[in-house]
């Protein structure tokens, strides 16, 4: 007996003009796990809001069958989607935060499923909730059912929705994204809890964008892309051999131990996905670019950095990996001058670059540049991409745009070992260089005449090179150089953070502190920004610090890796050592917790 | 905002304290339950609403213009000089030759209320201007001061606002004697606390915001770096505050010249208009509707308009 039983389940909405999903069969059976995977405008979402009559205001749902509980939906009013919600079906969101009510007590949102569905009897509700908090393993369940969500952990608020999902004994829950936003430590818990539910007979429909989260608990994975089911199967042989090649690009493009020093973003030749080499790269180990020590930081009487060291080497990449709160940020805002530590040295390129005047600072500003996770959040609002990119090159001093260097075109692809050496004159570092003529890029922007005009600056003598330099810029990130007239805000998340690449690359960093870039991009978008930042780093030998909290990722670019807890180094070394032989209880913890993506099924 | 047109004229000013412009919220807009915990309701679609101009705000934007034509060129829309003065037909009701009718001396009311525009608007607006610029540049300045002169700024804003608007303003006119410039003084430096309040909390957020935190790191002068990202960015609520705030203070200007402290008479000014007017209300309603008329409708309009502007303001930043 199916649970549900959908047969080419259409969403589409009209007034938009979208067409979400094209032709979804579905059945789940009680008690199984089935999961849907895909990236962002796959249609994974609405099609399991759509099970639940929650597809959206002015979407148009058809199907050729749409059983429910085995009575046809498609039938139904809201009346009945209503009696549906909860008590067949609980529904665990991503953000429990904006899921749960903020003016009710948790033990109110959960006992509110008891009351409408007349679960159990009024007096009964109270020692219910704590039961049901309690069943999901939330500590302290009579305290925490008097607390609002935004007094609990990410979570325990999780949690807390979660009881609130299962409250009405529901045969089915399904969950969007259940996980995307916990720390990975806490996602091996929420895992946990709703395999734990499986394994009591309530079926799960899970809808993620990470395979690997997946496989920890699913029995079946359909995977999606633009609308429909391009492959379905047992999650063991989905995961390890795989028949579509979207599912092939998917798998190869996750990161980890395994796909370093290769490029993610793969190309399907011959029924297989092949991983091409990335570009060599050579760590120049004469003198570090970058060092700290005995770092600290404070934030009023809380220590967030307590005594942090490291070094970066020219063309080297460390990886800093931590939970939220760790002071993973923090140490960023640190080595990028954004914040003095309390004590403890940075330097860069051998010169003190904390405790020192601004003024000091700010002409060596361009040597050492930050991507962050947020793109958008560093534009101004009210740049064009041109002008994004322009700005560091026009630096503060745009006003003598005659002192430029005289170096050749070549300039950006530079060799640059023979450059540790400082300071190196600033003057030609903040302007635009000329373009030489025969350059890839100035054949491909002459006949781009509408450029100039994109993108307006204000000093007329320096304008053509600048555009020139931008167009560059967009060139080497991938972009076409008509961007530089659009607004970021038009822009997808990955053509965003490629436009943060390229500013950041504007004054050829030495050193380029990349705070969680790939975090908020789908595995695809992932890889194509991962590869090219490997791509740049081989062709400038720029050191790169790579903060993150996904553990495969670090391990896919770095060399070196800082595990960090509480503000403290807990372990340090090379990445494989860290990784695969860890030394700190900490770091057990936490690879532990990384879901697996290959399932040991045969 | 509500103006009251009772006999003798009585304006009632509400929320003297001024309009605030609610400081748009960083983070995405919640999405909140209303059916069962656990399952969220689907956030409203994303209508167009708030765009172009709506059949409501026609009428007003319409009147603005009418107003504004009467401001600049009072003789496009009156051929009659509105000091003329004709005792024989002293307080002649509406007709065909004067459409508003005449006053006690016989001047004709239209030909006053049109010339009358300039002086409401141009005080008005001048007083908006200042405050604005004086609110503005000290609002940023304690956005971006350390902590003890904000505070002392902020302290500075909050003694001058607590002081009803006219109430200050009668207290500066007091001090420095009626007068045109007078007035527009008076109404500035009451309103001052409005802009700067406003523009200090957008200058928190803007100092904070991820862009100016990265344009730091290219290594940009203080000075550079506030008057590229910091400034531009923060005057966004001002159209919004400065319209708003400009019914306000020709609500003020009428109040402050109907006691006799604006311009002085015979020239027009629908404020001094109304307290000329009004001994006569008995005998001729006209000398006192149609000014009265004029500031109501210009106030209503504005603030219709600000709140528009207000907003697609705060939805554009959602």
């Amino acid at each position: 007996m199916s649970l549900i039983d959908v047969e080419d389940l259409r969403v589409g909405f009209p007034k938009a003009g979208v067409r979400a999903v094209r032709g979804v069969s579905l059945s789940i059976a009680a008690g199984e796990c089935v999961a849907i995977v895909g990236e962002s405008g796959s249609g994974k979402s609405v099609t399991a809001r759509s099970l639940v009559g929650l597809a959206g205001p002015g979407a148009e749902v058809t199907a050729s069958r749409f059983e429910v509980n085995d009575r046809d939906a498609l039938r139904f009013g809201a009346r009945d989607w209503r009696r549906l919600r909860g008590r067949f079906a609980g529904l665990v969101l991503q953000d429990a935060l904006t899921s749960l009510d903020p003016l009710r007590t948790v033990g109110d949102e959960i006992a509110e499923v008891l009351t409408i569905h007349d679960v159990v009897p009024r007096a009964a509700r109270g020692e219910r909730v704590i039961e049901l908090l309690e069943a999901v393993g939330v500590p302290e369940p009579e305290v925490r059912a008097r607390q609002y969500a935004h007094q609990l952990s990410g979570g325990l608020r999780q949690r807390a929705l979660i009881a609130s999902a299962i409250a009405a004994s529901p045969p089915l829950i399904i969950a969007d994204e259940p996980t995307t936003a916990l720390d990975v430590t806490v996602q091996a818990q929420i895992l946990r809890l709703l395999a734990a539910r499986k394994d009591e007979g309530t079926a799960l429909l899970m809808i993620s964008h990470d395979l690997a989260v997946v496989s920890a608990v699913a029995d079946r994975v359909l995977v999606m892309k633009d609308g429909v089911i391009v492959e379905e199967g047992p999650t063991g042989r989905v995961l390890s051999a795989p028949r579509h090649d979207y599912t092939k690009l998917l798998l190869a493009a996750v990161p980890s131990a395994a796909s370093r020093g290769t490029r993610l973003s793969a190309i399907a030749a011959g029924g297989i996905a092949l991983r091409t080499p990335l570009p060599e790269r050579t760590v120049d180990r004469t003198a570090p670019v970058l060092e700290v020590s005995g770092l600290s930081a404070a934030y009023g009487s809380r220590t967030v950095v307590d005594d942090v060291s490291f070094e970066v080497h020219p063309g080297e990449t460390l990886g800093i990996v931590g939970e939220s709160g760790s002071g993973k940020t923090t140490v960023a805002r640190l080595v990028l001058g954004l914040l003095e530590p309390a004590s403890g040295e940075v330097r860069l390129g051998g010169e003190p670059w904390s405790g020192i005047r601004e003024r000091r600072r700010r002409s060596r500003r361009s040597r050492i540049q930050v991507i962050s996770q947020n793109p958008l959040d560093s534009f101004d609002p009210r740049y064009t991409v041109g002008r994004l990119v322009a700005e560091p090159l026009r630096g503060s001093s745009s006003g003598n745009g005659s002192s430029r260097g005289g170096s050749s075109g070549d300039d950006f692809l530079r060799d640059v070992s023979s450059e540790s050496g400082f300071p190196r004159s600033v003057s030609s570092e903040s302007f635009p260089r000329s373009v030489s003529p025969e350059s890839e890029v100035a054949r491909g922007l002459s006949s781009e005449s509408g450029f100039s005009r994109a993108a307006p600056f204000r000093r007329g003598s320096s304008r053509g090179v600048l555009a020139d330099r931008v167009a560059e810029l967009l060139h080497r990130v991938g972009l076409p150089a008509d961007v530089a007239g659009r607004h970021p805000r038009r822009l997808s998340g990955g053509q965003r953070q490629r436009v943060a690449i390229a500013r950041a690359l504007a004054t050829r960093p030495d050193v380029l502190v990349c705070d969680e870039p790939v975090s908020a991009l789908d595995v695809s978008i992932q890889a194509q920004v991962l590869d090219l930042l490997a791509e740049i780093q081989a062709a400038y030998g720029t050191a790169l610090i790579f903060i993150s909290h996904d553990l495969g990722v670090v391990h896919h670019v770095a060399d070196r890796v800082l595990v960090m807890r509480g503000g403290q180094v807990v372990e340090e070394g090379h990445v494989d050592e860290v990784f695969f032989l860890p030394r700190h209880d900490y770091t057990r913890e936490l690879l532990g917790a990384v879901p697996k993506l290959v399932s040991a099924e045969p | 905002m509500l103006v009251t047109f009772v006999a003798p004229v009585v304006f009632v000013l509400e929320g003297a304290g001024g309009v605030a412009v609610a400081v748009p919220p960083e983070e995405e807009p919640m999405t909140t339950i209303t059916e069962v915990p656990g399952v969220a309701a689907v956030a409203p679609a994303a209508a167009g609403r708030g765009y172009g101009f709506s059949a409501p705000l026609v009428a007003p934007l319409l009147f603005l213009a009418v107003a504004a034509v009467a401001a600049v060129a009072p003789g496009v829309l009156t051929g009659v000089d509105p000091l003329a003065a004709d005792p024989l037909h002293a307080l002649a009701g509406p007709s065909a030759q004067h459409w508003f009718g005449t006053d006690h001396l016989g001047r004709d009311v239209l030909s006053r209320v049109v010339h009358g525009a300039g002086h409401s608007l141009s005080i008005g607006a001048a007083a908006v201007l200042l405050a604005a610029g004086v609110g503005t540049l000290l609002g940023v300045l304690a956005g971006l001061s350390p902590r003890y002169l904000d505070e002392l700024l902020s302290r500075l804003f909050d003694v001058v606002a607590t002081f009803p608007e006219l109430l200050l303003a009668l207290l500066v006119i007091a001090i420095t004697g009626p007068g045109t410039g007078n007035v527009i003084l008076a109404i500035g430096i009451a309103q001052i606390p409005n802009y700067a309040r406003v523009i200090r909390a957008q200058t928190f957020v803007v100092r904070r915001s991820g862009y100016v935190e990265q344009a730091v790191t290219f290594g940009l002068a203080r000075p550079v770096l506030i008057a590229r990202h910091v400034l531009p960015n923060v005057l966004g609520p001002l159209p919004v505050l400065a319209t708003i705030g400009m019914g306000t203070a020709i609500i003020a200007t009428s109040g402050l010249s109907f006691l006799g402290m604006g311009p002085q008479p015979p020239s027009p000014e629908w404020g001094s208009m109304l307290s000329e007017a009004r001994n006569y209300l008995r005998v001729a309603w006209w000398t006192v509707f149609f000014p009265g008329l004029s500031v109501t409708l210009t106030v209503i309009s504005l603030t219709l308009v600000g709140r528009r502007l207000q907003r697609r303001f705060e939805g554009r930043n959602r």
